[in-house]
């Protein structure tokens, strides 16, 4: 088992490498920089900046520089903000984790309850209406259902507010705080739980289906075990182990902020950061944070494969 | 005379797909004794493993008991309710399926699942239940109990697993075992010791055992009263002894000469013409008509009945009816 | 399954011998397959068609009919430049459903390939592929696009050319994955015993990946095709709605929804971006209904019917 670890991990490691190599050659190549962005200034302030901000020497080195400086914990500054990207980022990114992460925790439990559900009650008028829920999750244009579910909460019905974390020019502290960002969250993460519960709902379903397909479900019909215990013993954790690996995926998701999402509804989180820093050609963030989602999509590669042989008894043993 | 412990009359269980009803078992009557071992034995395809799924009423969608009785303790099973027959299963008539390695949970050790069924059908303690279970992993032969215990399906081997089965059956004290197949993946040797297993068993605890098999060397070995079945329906049953040293139906023939005899030479292995006929596309004639050396012109137009003779011995075939030449 | 199968000597009378008509009968049982089908008849006949029926042109500017709301004459109403709006529609729905489809054939065309290739040689081959695969597949999608189109933009691609190069992008984004799927199949595939007896014919590898592997990995290629198609349609959207991909005068049903961001229009009329989202989403629902009824049809081991 350790070996197995020990291999995985090896292996994420050239991968890593090849994903910091790629980011970084696509934003060099970007033509222009945040020099240019800026169009009052004369030609020899430009080439002074670039110099200072060593724009100016070649890819590689730039690469390896950049590499020394990471390691060390330092991944530049912003060249919008003045403010070193590690700072900024942090200053954003928790806005995103908490709605990724109540997201996620309302996506997997409802989406577990109603698969496992209509897995027992197949094609029943309930797993009907929810097949076709599902599929609505799975079609519809993000950004379109933020637009819809504001003018149909926000403007028509004007029970939820339109947008921001909190309400303009607040300055509630403490509880009624919390409960003004609470309110604020509702559309955005009821969107984004929408969206996703889709094909979670499907994947356990189906896999609910298929666990209750297999022999030793009838063998335990044989000996006569309750339904119950058929269902949420036997079969369920079945079709609960790959899942597992699921989970590990959405790691890089708690942390990458739903770009569109933000945009719509002006959540301070590091999706619109991402794409503040995009039209401002603010390359370390830009770098920085993408360097940061691969590298915790691979960890989630790697983290989903160890867990899977943990709890599989059949891989753990060997 | 042996009492009777299950009567099975009439059963009808067929398979719906699309628009096609396939007659999986189509009227089948037969009993078992207290004590005796019956052997149902066929090819695939005849309805001897649906026959006995429908006794312990396991049969799913697209499958549906359609009519018949089966009568266990003054009781019709078809008739009972869904708790009753959980209490029966497992309980009073146990059943071991044919392919051992993928019949256990393999997320769950073996005994976990083997005192399963001890803890929902009986009162004692999960301590006793653990003895209970070490006590029954002895009695299947298998050394290294408390070893067992702890394992994973993945770690036996399928002859192991196989009596591991047979155990969880065992571990209630049934008055029935069902078999079905149950040395049909398993190595000729290992095949014997199960075998063996199974009849020290019923030596041991007077059970009764319905046996699924296609093999006739297993029903020679083990059986007290043998059923034949062909397309859904019993064409022939009589005692062991009886159907061996006088087989009555063509087909039961058919499959006797089949068995090459070690030693004996020959060109050419005998084999039954023609093939199983599409259950969903059964005509009103006797089933086997197309493929009989001795068919005639009724065979292929009624459905013969069962007659029954003085030693026990029933068959179905036109030939044995009153009335008509025979041979 | 597709080197000849001769058990039956004599033709069935009942059902289609292949398996393509088997699958074909039962995906018409579907009722919602069916109705999927005519539905996207339906949108391909109206963005393709339908602007050759409309009396009005693209390229009209009626300054006096700006921003009206429907009526009779402009089902839909008018848009900022006074031009019809279910005109622009369809005219949108050809440059949106041309982009879905051709990414699809092209990330399928390269993550086919190259997934083959990689299953069948394994080794070298295999590594060097599948590692670039996991590269691209880690670097999140949507950033991706959105820096390749940010480039674009600064490049001055205008607004025709753009479309090429947003087809090509959302196929470069597509091919990893579907090459993995097809790796998958390809594997076991090429235990069979029918690539036992191609080996025994001596065909070359060209032959036999692409007579033989390919054409088995169909039913799972067709499936993902669609599912491919519905993706590509919604990232396309995305990306026209925040300015990054299609870009006017040329319309597609993302840029329109683009008309949202005016608060004005969001709020007041309705008209111009509602209708551009609901066709988006109507016709990827059918396209993913359409994909799931073709997994169960082309599914031998039918699920749960």
């Amino acid at each position: 088992m350790k070996k197995y670890i020990l291999r995985r991990f090896i292996h994420m490691i050239p991968t890593l490498i090849g994903v910091s190599v790629i980011i970084f050659y696509l934003f060099a190549l970007m033509p222009g920089d945040y020099i240019d962005s800026n169009r009052q200034i004369t030609a020899q302030r430009a080439h002074d900046l670039r110099v200072l901000y060593g724009l100016d020497k070649p890819i590689i080195m730039r690469y390896f520089i950049w590499v020394k400086n990471a390691m060390e914990g330092n991944f530049g500054f912003s060249l919008k903000y003045l403010e070193s990207v590690t700072k900024l980022i942090n200053q954003y990114i928790w806005n995103s984790f908490i709605i990724a992460i109540v997201t996620l925790a309302l996506t997997w439990s409802i989406a577990l309850v109603i698969g496992v559900y209509t897995a027992t009650k197949q094609h029943s008028l309930f797993d009907r209406l929810v097949t076709l829920g599902v599929f609505a999750s799975l079609s519809f244009p993000s950004f379109f259902l933020g637009l819809l579910m504001i003018k149909f909460f926000g403007v028509d019905l004007k029970i939820l507010p339109l947008g921001g974390m909190i309400d303009t020019g607040s300055t509630s502290t403490g509880l009624s705080y919390v409960l003004e960002v609470i309110r604020h969250m509702i559309l955005p993460v009821g969107i984004l739980t929408f969206l996703s519960i889709g094909s979670l709902t499907r994947y356990f379903r189906s896999g609910m289906i298929d666990a209750l397909k297999l022999d030793f479900i009838r063998t335990a019909r044989a000996k006569g075990l309750k339904e119950r215990t058929i269902v949420f013993k036997h079969a369920l954790k079945n079709a609960i182990l790959p899942a597992i690996t699921l989970l590990a995926f959405e790691l890089p998701g708690l942390f990458s902020g739903a770009i569109i999402t933000e945009q719509i509804f002006n959540w301070p989180g590091i999706g619109r950061l991402q794409l503040e820093a995009l039209s401002f050609r603010d390359y370390p963030v830009l770098m920085t944070f993408t360097m940061l989602l691969s590298f915790l999509t691979i960890m989630g590669n790697f983290f989903a494969d160890v867990l899977y042989a943990v709890a599989d008894p059949r891989i753990r043993l060997k | 005379m042996k009492e009777d412990l299950i009567k099975v009359n009439n059963l009808k269980t067929y398979f719906y797909a699309d628009e096609e009803v396939s007659k999986a078992v189509d009227n089948v009557s037969f009993r078992i004794k207290k004590g005796e071992t019956v052997c149902i034995v066929g090819e695939s395809g005849c309805g001897k493993s649906v026959t006995s799924l429908s006794i312990m009423r396991l049969i799913n969608e697209p499958g549906k008991i359609v009519s018949g009785e089966i009568i266990y303790n003054n009781k019709d099973l078809l008739k009972m309710r869904e708790n009753d027959i959980r209490n029966i299963r497992g309980n009073e008539i146990a059943m071991i399926f044919q392919e051992p390695m993928t019949s256990l949970n393999p997320v769950f050790t073996i005994g976990q699942q083997l005192i399963e069924g001890i803890m929902e059908h009986t009162l004692i303690s999960k301590k006793e239940a653990n003895n209970k279970a070490i006590e029954l992993i002895n009695i299947v032969g298998l050394p290294r109990a408390e070893e067992i215990i702890k394992s994973y399906p993945h770690e036996l081997s399928g002859g192991m697993l196989q009596r591991i089965m047979i155990a969880i059956a065992l571990s209630c004290n049934p008055k029935l075992i069902i078999a079905d197949e149950p040395t049909t993946a398993l190595d000729v040797t290992i095949q014997a010791q199960i075998l063996d297993l199974l009849r020290n068993i019923k030596a041991e605890y007077n059970t009764s055992i319905l046996f699924i098999t296609h093999d006739l060397g297993v029903v020679a070995e083990m059986a007290d009263y043998v059923i034949v079945m062909y397309a859904g329906k019993i064409i022939e049953e009589a005692p062991v002894l009886e159907l061996f040293k006088n087989p009555k139906h063509q087909y039961t023939m058919g499959l006797l000469k089949s068995k090459p005899i070690i030693g004996q030479r020959r060109e050419r292995l005998y084999s039954i013409k023609g093939q199983v006929p599409d259950l969903s596309e059964l005509k009103e004639s006797c089933y086997f008509s197309d493929r009989c050396e001795k068919c005639m012109d009724i065979c292929k137009t009624k459905m013969p009945e069962f007659i029954s003779e003085s030693n026990g011995h029933k068959t179905a075939c036109w030939l044995y009816e009153e009335g008509v030449i025979n041979e | 399954m597709l080197l000849a199968n001769k058990h039956k000597l004599e033709p069935s009378k009942k059902r289609s011998e292949t398996q393509w008509h088997q699958a074909v009968q039962r995906l018409l049982k579907n009722k919602l397959a069916v109705i999927s089908i005519g539905f996207l008849v339906f949108i391909l006949l109206f963005s393709f068609v339908g602007p050759f029926l409309s009396p009005y042109n693209s390229n009209d500017v009626e300054v006096a009919l700006i921003k009206n709301p429907p009526s009779l004459a402009h089902i839909l109403g008018t848009d900022d430049y006074g031009r019809d709006v279910l005109l622009r529609l369809m005219l949108a729905g050809r440059i949106s459903l041309t982009i879905g489809i051709t990414s699809m054939i092209l990330s399928l065309i390269l993550g086919t390939i190259l997934g083959a290739v990689s299953g069948y040689y394994g080794g070298v081959i295999d590594n060097i592929i599948m590692r670039i695969a996991d590269i691209l597949m880690s670097i999140p999608g949507l950033p991706l696009l959105i820096i390749v189109g940010a480039l674009l933009s600064e490049l001055k691609v205008s607004s025709d050319y753009r479309l090429y190069i947003v087809m090509l992008m959302l196929s470069l984004v597509g091919w990893p994955g579907l090459a993995r799927l097809i790796r998958g199949q390809v594997l076991s595939l090429r235990e069979q015993t029918f690539m036992k007896a191609a080996d025994v014919l001596g065909l070359s590898d060209r032959r036999k990946i692409f007579n033989h592997l390919i054409p088995n990995t169909f039913p799972l290629l067709i499936v993902v095709a669609t599912l491919s198609t519905a993706s590509g349609i919604l990232s396309e959207s995305t990306l026209s709605f925040l300015g990054l991909g299609v870009i006017p005068p040329t319309p597609s049903w993302g840029n329109m929804i683009n008309a949202a961001n005016n608060l004005i229009d969001f709020q007041k009329r309705a008209w111009l971006w509602i209708p551009p989202g609901m066709a988006i989403f109507i016709t990827v629902v059918a396209i993913n209904l359409l994909g799931d009824a073709l997994r169960d049809a082309l599914d031998p081991k039918m699920k749960g019917r």
